[in-house]
């Protein structure tokens, strides 16, 4: 049963990428609270899965600019893709799919979007976090580069800050680099 | 009665080993990320990627 192997693979590499982004927030914070005090606990960041709870908690947000219930069918179809839902502590900040192509070489960022409207605690810093958890699933998976799918006139200059470029075909991506051990 | 037998190749870890992050292996990429989530992007609104 290849799919089904191929499925229980995947959802490792899934949660071996959020358990990295977290780990990886987390010793950020370590690093700047020796430096000094923090106005932000990044050790309360969690990425999971878009699940039962974090579309339950989505909607209590108001007025998203989606529906996320719709990445449950494509999770389904699309076994080696990547869903992330960004909490800090009990409250859901952020959610996002990306998907790669059949070749896994390039990762499509199809959806992301913070907490809309309200103040959360990550305000900010929800397009770095979703990369970062994306970076490590795309050096997991082996990917080559990270695409923004769509993205709008005004997060164009976000994504520039997490070194995304436009490439020969206008589109806004970022090379993943490779671990050197 | 028998006394417990210990493991000799399983240590107690100490609670400073404990308390210390565990240290996650980084691209150069991935460490300007975490240089950028440290301040956040002032003005990031709130959809980024998708058409809604």
């Amino acid at each position: 049963m290849p799919r089904e192997r191929t499925h229980l693979r995947y959802q490792l590499y899934r949660s071996r990428a959020r358990t990295l982004a977290a780990t990886s927030a987390a010793q950020l914070q370590h690093e700047l609270e020796l430096a000094g005090p923090t106005d932000i606990d990044l050790s309360q960041v969690r990425f999971d899965a878009i699940n039962a709870q974090a579309l339950d908690a989505c909607e209590r947000w108001e007025d998203p600019h989606f529906l996320w219930d719709e990445v449950i069918g494509w999770k389904a179809k699309e076994p080696l893709s990547l869903d992330i839902a960004i909490w800090f502590e009990e409250e859901l900040c952020g959610l996002c799919f990306a998907n790669p192509n059949n070749s896994r070489q390039r990762i499509r960022i199809v959806r992301l979007e913070g907490r809309p409207r309200e103040a959360h605690p990550l305000k900010n810093r929800i397009a770095a976090l979703a990369v970062s958890a994306i970076e490590h699933y795309a050096v997991i998976i082996g990917s080559r580069f990270i695409e923004v799918q769509e993205p709008l006139e005004g997060a164009i200059s976000i994504y520039k800050r997490l070194d995304f470029y436009e490439d020969a075909e206008g589109r806004l991506v970022k090379t993943v680099e490779s671990l050197v051990s | 009665m028998h006394g417990v037998i210990r493991n000799p190749h399983i240590r107690k870890r100490s609670s400073a080993q404990e308390n210390k992050p565990v240290k996650v292996e980084l691209t150069a990429s991935q460490r300007r990320i975490l240089q950028v989530l440290a301040t956040g992007i002032e003005g990031e609104p709130d959809v980024l990627a998708g058409r809604p």
